[in-house]
């Protein structure tokens, strides 16, 4: 990894039956940082990631996993949590997850200590013997998750991990990939969630009808937007009027404008003068969400809203 | 990145823990044991049930001296015949109206008669569901004819001539005895392969319906490569086959010493005892594994266990197909359908069994083995590309030809 990158694709393209997941996707992850790819249901998100890890093949462009060219190459040192889990029903927790790292190289003894260690700290030590079976759903899902991490990767990648948990379980993974990253392990996860992004992420990638729409820091994308100003008066009209910018509007009894180029002062200045009566007046640097309407379109963000209920549900 | 094997034993591990250790299991095993001891148990019983089912009975309506001189050539010529002998003969005293008696005996439900023959030696005449031209009518042809002609000697006042007596001299083996008996072995050897693979090959069908429905096959795919996958499973299931054959085999030969321990000789195949039965391992192994990984790759583009019911019998009926093809093998193994069997992939361990029984070389089996083991690598590789491409969606437009992917993938 003599860039510094974790992963690096470029140009990447596949398409099923002739309709295009991924159009030329370019993304780069650096190493030891938590990178979120953003997008709607059915953005592309899953398919890039299934690029990445090598299980299945680009029709054209180039990915680098962990500095190989051949991302199974790197198999030991990834760990994978897709969006459908998978576990065998009859396996007990701890072989489950001793199995998973055993995939990725770990041997078996270790992985079944590792485990049963992991499972008493998380208050499943009782749950150590059981069938996956006889496990609720969230307790699969950690015991999935274990097994991702069991043979600790230096790169771990989560195909929507929020997705199906209630929101103790949401906080414990957000803390568990934020450990993690302190660690020094590199995290990419999608998600359609902006809120988990926006928390966890360095940076991230906008992916919406197959291409990315943005690809940087959050702080560059929320950048985009120039910062909001919410302003309220005791006066209704007068000759300050004429110094708000033209797109201003009146929301729930208060001005909403962008900050104007020139900055606040000399607005503050003609306001007082015009005799507004400043009764509010607050600047706000817009968040992620609505970086993301403005990068992604007004539609991608309803489908996400909808995704987002529809996991609520 | 671990080698191919390091990651197939991986699976293989899981897949025969998950197999054998198992109550199911159990049941699997004692399934064929079951048929063999209920197979010896009333063996002896059928037979003898089956030999009195099948021997054809026929009335005979003649006068007792009519009848006497056929029943006295049928002893003498029913040896001839070998272990079904000739039909059995049943003597009715002539009723007034032989036609109703006939019919009468036909009809009997509880006699069996299959055929009457009426009119003696002087006017024969058979009546019977028989055919015009079968070994009954010939029997009866043959019985009569040597009566008429022993009572025209006796009334010609010449004597018969004596039975003749025949020298014999018992050698252990003739070429012919051999090329039999090594046919036998040949067609053996063919046989329990075919029977244990058909037996045991057909759960590799179903294989990855499990880890396709549990939705594991995205974990095992972002792990390890497609073909270690599949190799694992073969080794797993291999593995799982070689327990129970070894358990049934060990069963089967105690079973064989109690019941009867003089009759586990068996015709020696011309490469030998012992290296005959490694062969037949080897070869089992090798139709296993080439068997093996077509029905997995078959059944792995199944999306559910029905799927793969339906499947079941084509697949079978291929493995007959290959069976008969194989059996060319047998005797004429040089010939054009013979060499043909051993080289074709499917019919090759099937062929080179049967060679190993009837000629004592033996560079054709190393041939034949490697040749096995290249096309075991080839079934996994296509098996796995289909897979990869029609269940993964892997590849540039789904094609299955690794070797025409695009030099951008990695």
């Amino acid at each position: 990894m003599q860039n510094g990158l974790a992963i690096e694709a470029r140009g990447l393209f596949k398409a099923f039956d002739g309709k295009t997941a991924v159009d030329g996707i370019d993304i780069a992850v650096p190493q030891g940082s938590i990178y979120g790819i953003l997008g709607p249901n059915g953005a592309g998100k899953t398919t890039t990631l299934r690029i990445l890890l090598g299980i299945i093949d680009p029709d054209e462009g180039d990915r680098t996993l962990l500095g190989h060219h051949r991302p199974l190459e790197a198999a030991g040192l990834v760990g994978y949590l897709p969006e459908e889990r998978g576990l065998y029903p009859a396996m007990t927790a701890r072989e489950s997850i001793a199995f998973m790292g055993a995939l990725r190289g770990l041997p078996l003894d270790i992985g079944r200590r590792r485990a049963e260690g992991m499972l008493a700290d998380n208050g499943l030590g009782d749950y150590v013997n059981k069938p996956i079976k006889s496990l609720s759903k969230g307790m699969a899902q950690t015991v999935q998750l274990f097994g991702t991490i069991v043979h600790r990767p230096k790169l771990i990648v989560l195909d929507e991990p929020f997705s199906g948990l209630d929101a103790i379980n949401q906080g414990r993974l957000e803390n568990l990939i934020r450990e993690e990253a302190a660690a020094g392990a590199t995290v990419i996860f999608s998600t359609h969630v902006i809120a988990h992004a926006e928390r966890l992420c360095e940076r991230i990638a906008i992916i919406a009808g197959g291409k990315v729409r943005f690809e940087g820091k959050v702080s560059d994308a929320r950048d985009r937007l120039r910062p909001q100003v919410r302003l309220k008066t005791r006066s209704a009209a007068g000759p300050w009027r004429a110094a708000l910018p033209a797109e201003a509007v009146i929301e729930d009894g208060a001005w909403h404008f962008e900050l104007p180029k020139e900055g606040i002062e000399p607005l503050l200045k003609s306001l007082i003068e015009g005799g507004a009566g400043i009764e509010e007046l607050s600047i706000e640097r817009p968040g992620l969400h609505d970086a993301f309407v403005a990068i992604a379109g007004a539609a991608a963000a309803r489908q996400m809203e909808e995704s987002q209920a529809g996991d609520a549900a | 990145m671990r080698n191919i094997a390091a990651s197939a034993l991986v699976i293989a591990r899981r897949d025969f823990v998950v197999t054998v250790f198992t109550k199911t299991f159990l049941l699997f095993l004692l399934g064929p044991l079951l048929i063999i001891g209920i197979s010896i148990l009333f063996g002896n019983l059928g037979e003898r049930m089956a030999q009195q089912d099948l021997k054809p009975t026929v009335a005979v309506i003649a006068s007792e001296a009519d009848f006497a001189a056929i029943a006295t050539i049928k002893k003498r010529v029913e040896p001839a015949f070998g272990e079904r002998g000739m039909a059995e003969l049943v003597r009715y005293e002539p009723d007034y109206v032989i036609d109703a008696q006939a019919r009468d005996l036909l009809g009997a439900r509880d006699k069996r008669i299959l055929a009457v023959l009426t009119g003696g030696i002087d006017r024969p005449r058979l009546i019977g569901a028989v055919s015009d031209t079968g070994s009954i009518r010939g029997q009866l042809t043959l019985l009569i004819e040597e009566a008429r002609h022993q009572r025209a000697l006796a009334g010609a006042g010449v004597r018969s001539a004596l039975p003749a007596e025949i020298e014999f001299v018992k050698v252990e083996e003739s070429a012919g005895s051999i090329a039999s008996a090594r046919a036998l072995t040949a067609r053996s050897g063919q046989l329990l392969i075919f029977m244990l693979t058909v037996l045991l090959a057909g759960m590799l069908l179903s294989n990855l319906v499990e880890e396709k429905t549990n939705k594991v096959i995205e974990v095992l795919a972002a792990a390890l490569p497609v073909d270690a996958i599949f190799l694992g499973k073969l080794i797993a299931m291999l593995g799982v086959s070689v327990v129970g054959i070894a358990v049934w085999a060990s069963a089967a030969a105690a079973g064989m010493a109690l019941w009867s321990p003089g009759s586990m000789n068996m015709p020696e195949p011309a490469v030998g005892g012992p290296l005959f039965v490694l062969l037949v391992t080897l070869y089992f192994a090798a139709n296993y594994l080439i068997l093996g990984a077509l029905f997995l790759g078959i059944g792995s583009q199944a999306s559910s266990v029905r799927e793969v019911q339906t499947l079941s019998m084509p697949v079978t009926l291929g493995q007959v197909l290959v069976f008969l093809l194989a059996s060319f093998a047998v005797g004429p193994y040089n010939s054009l359908l013979g060499i043909g069997a051993a080289v074709f992939p499917l019919s090759s361990p099937l062929a080179m069994v049967a060679r190993a029984a009837q000629t004592p070389e033996l560079w054709p089996h190393l041939l034949a083995l490697l040749w096995q083991a290249l096309w075991v690598w080839l079934v996994v590789k296509l098996s796995a590309s289909l897979f990869r491409s029609n269940v993964l969606k892997s590849g540039s437009g789904g094609s299955a030809m690794p070797w025409r992917r695009r030099s951008t993938e990695g």
